[in-house]
């Protein structure tokens, strides 16, 4: 079974990797961990063009694995500690844009995403990123939310 | 009301909001509420540019922010956070209450988003190597910078046109806000302790080793630009000190706005071939951004539309001098969580001028310590709440960690209302103390 698992470097993505894995304990799977790095706010933007040598020169100084891959990398470790190998992925653009094209591009089987909104519980809501994922994927989608799924 | 006063009150209005939405690049919307007063008849582009542009405010804040372009430039935000913590011993509990008092001390003499935009991406860098979580540090750090930026003119841009508009000094914001924000930042910090020390350590191998052997000087990019801007900065300090005292004393103009500029220039003369690169890090967005609101305010200030909301202040709080603070500070931190605090500080800047020419309340000096520390403090509370924030905000994100107005709110609010109450019973005691 292919399976994305998309992270973000939250707690909630954090749980619902850990969930994913241990509901899907015998199942032969194939893993791809996934992190969006959001669009980035335009005044950042203007500001990290003005300090653009400097900024490189700290992750230079600091041996970074470049934005965003450090996070697909600690998931893929956390993966790799639950016994499962993944590839992974990072794409840039809107979360929720991006989810949906990798899953159509990767013929994915599940997409396991966690989601921190919980709402209220005669009015649950997901975050916007779980709920656009849900109602557009080509997919089954499995979200692990931090009340539910504890 | 008349038809002038209707028109100047909707731009205003219609800046400020689309200022707010954040949709369009916030110069472009200054500028275009500027052009609009032109166009209306409001203003004429000679009495803009000659009465209400504030060149002083522009000229202090081109002069700082070529400084801190040469430090940024020569890598002094690197070098200073590696001696930091070096001598902290790499200790995360150390680190979180650290940092934010080196940001707020920074803040104080620097612009805040740039001290932010290097001290956020240096506290990721350190978290990812000491397995710590540096969103608390990096909140607390935009607390401090904000609370910092209260204690001196220069430390935010809301100080730099309350200051030099209503004519109050570098020593006067130190003398009057340093000690409170100085003892709100203490109950800032304290309050960040107690929120993180318990969840700041997470687990996994820490790579200590990578960071003992680094030498802190390896972040200077540049030895001679650095001591340049160092040099620079520091004689822009001192000139801001002393600059009351020789222009009334020596009666030489060393004007507020001079102290950072003549620095500045003979930094730009003497930076060789650098000097292209330092000219290019200048926010000159800032600068306009600054100049179209100037004109814009300028026009509800002509109209007279700022009187009428003077006069109503005063008559509500006539006698009532802590009232009138309280509600100045409080106000004043509550709009700028919400809405830029620049144009908000501009307009304030009008309103309690207005009300201070009238019988029964405080003085002019108390209210601008109340805007002041409640503009610049305020803003701590959301993650939009002034510009530091945004970009602290931002930087997090793009590597990995995001914030959520949620966290942000929980860790930034406790400290911003215990920095805010601080602040509120340091007015009150200088009311009672007559110390203003």
């Amino acid at each position: 079974m292919r399976v994305l698992f998309c992270v973000d470097g939250s707690e909630g993505a954090d749980r619902a990797l850990t969930r994913g894995v241990a509901w899907l304990k015998n199942a032969s799977i194939e893993a791809v961990v996934l992190h969006v790095i959001p669009e980035v706010d335009d005044r950042l933007r203007h500001y990290e063009r003005l300090h653009e040598e400097e900024l490189r020169e700290i992750e230079r100084l600091f041996g970074g694995e470049g934005h965003g891959l450090e996070v697909a990398v600690r998931a893929r470790e956390r993966l790799k500690q639950l016994g499962i190998e993944a590839d992974r992925k990072v794409r840039q653009g809107d979360p929720a844009t991006e989810i949906l094209a990798e899953v159509r591009e990767g013929g994915y089987d599940l997409v396991i995403l966690g989601s921190d909104a919980t709402g209220a519980a005669a009015e649950p809501h997901l975050g916007s990123v779980a709920e656009q994922v849900a109602r557009d994927a080509v997919t089954s989608v499995l979200i692990v939310r931090a009340r539910l799924g504890g | 009301m008349s038809v002038p006063a209707v028109l100047a009150i909707s731009v205003f209005l219609a800046t400020y909001v689309a200022i707010g939405m954040e949709k369009i690049n916030r110069t472009i919307v200054s500028m275009s509420g500027a052009i609009l007063l032109l166009i209306l008849g409001i203003l004429s582009l000679k009495e803009a540019l000659t009465t209400y542009v504030h060149w002083e405010t522009v000229g202090l804040l081109f002069g700082m922010f070529t400084i801190i372009a040469v430090l940024s430039e020569a890598g002094f935000f690197t070098y200073m956070a590696l001696v930091v913590a070096k001598k902290l011993d790499y200790n995360p509990y150390r680190i979180l209450v650290v940092f934010p008092l080196v940001t707020g001390f920074l803040a104080a003499f620097m612009d805040s988003i740039t001290v932010m935009l290097f001290f956020a991406t240096l506290t990721y860098e350190l978290s990812r190597l000491l397995k710590f979580d540096a969103i608390p540090v990096v909140v607390a750090e935009v607390c401090l910078a904000n609370i910092g930026g209260s204690s001196t003119l220069v430390g935010d841009p809301p100080n730099v046109i309350l200051g030099l508009m209503l004519g109050f000094s570098f020593n006067d914001f130190v003398i009057h806000n340093g000690p409170t924000a100085v003892v709100a930042s203490l109950g800032a910090i304290a309050v960040a302790y107690l929120q993180c020390r318990k969840r700041l350590v997470l687990g996994g191998t820490v790579d200590r080793q990578a960071l003992v052997a680094m030498d802190p000087a390896r972040g200077i990019k540049d030895a001679r630009l650095f001591k340049l801007g160092l040099g620079g900065f520091l004689v822009a300090i001192f000139f801001l000190v002393i600059h009351a005292w020789v222009e009334h004393t020596l009666h030489i103009p060393l004007t507020a706005p001079l102290a950072p500029l003549i620095p500045a220039f003979f930094i730009l003369i003497l930076g060789g071939n650098k000097t292209e690169d330092i000219l290019r890090k200048i926010d000159y967005d800032v600068l306009l951004f600054f100049i179209g609101l100037f004109v814009v305010v300028g026009g509800l200030e002509k109209t007279g539309s700022i009187k009428g909301l003077a006069d109503l202040i005063a008559n509500v709080f006539r006698h009532q001098d802590l009232a009138l603070l309280s509600t100045l500070m409080w106000f004043s931190a509550v709009s700028s969580a919400i809405v830029d605090n620049v144009p908000f500080a501009l307009s304030m800047a009008y309103v309690i001028k207005g009300i201070a020419g009238q019988v029964g309340v405080p003085a002019l000096s108390l209210m601008v310590w109340a805007v002041s520390l409640g503009t610049d403090i305020g803003g701590n509370g959301t993650p939009i709440g002034a510009s530091a924030n945004v970009v602290a905000y931002a930087a997090m994100e793009k590597h990995g960690h995001r914030i959520g107005w949620p966290r942000w709110m929980w860790l930034a609010i406790p400290q911003t209302l215990v920095a805010l109450f601080i602040c509120n019973l340091g007015l009150a005691l200088k009311l009672w103390l007559k110390f203003f």
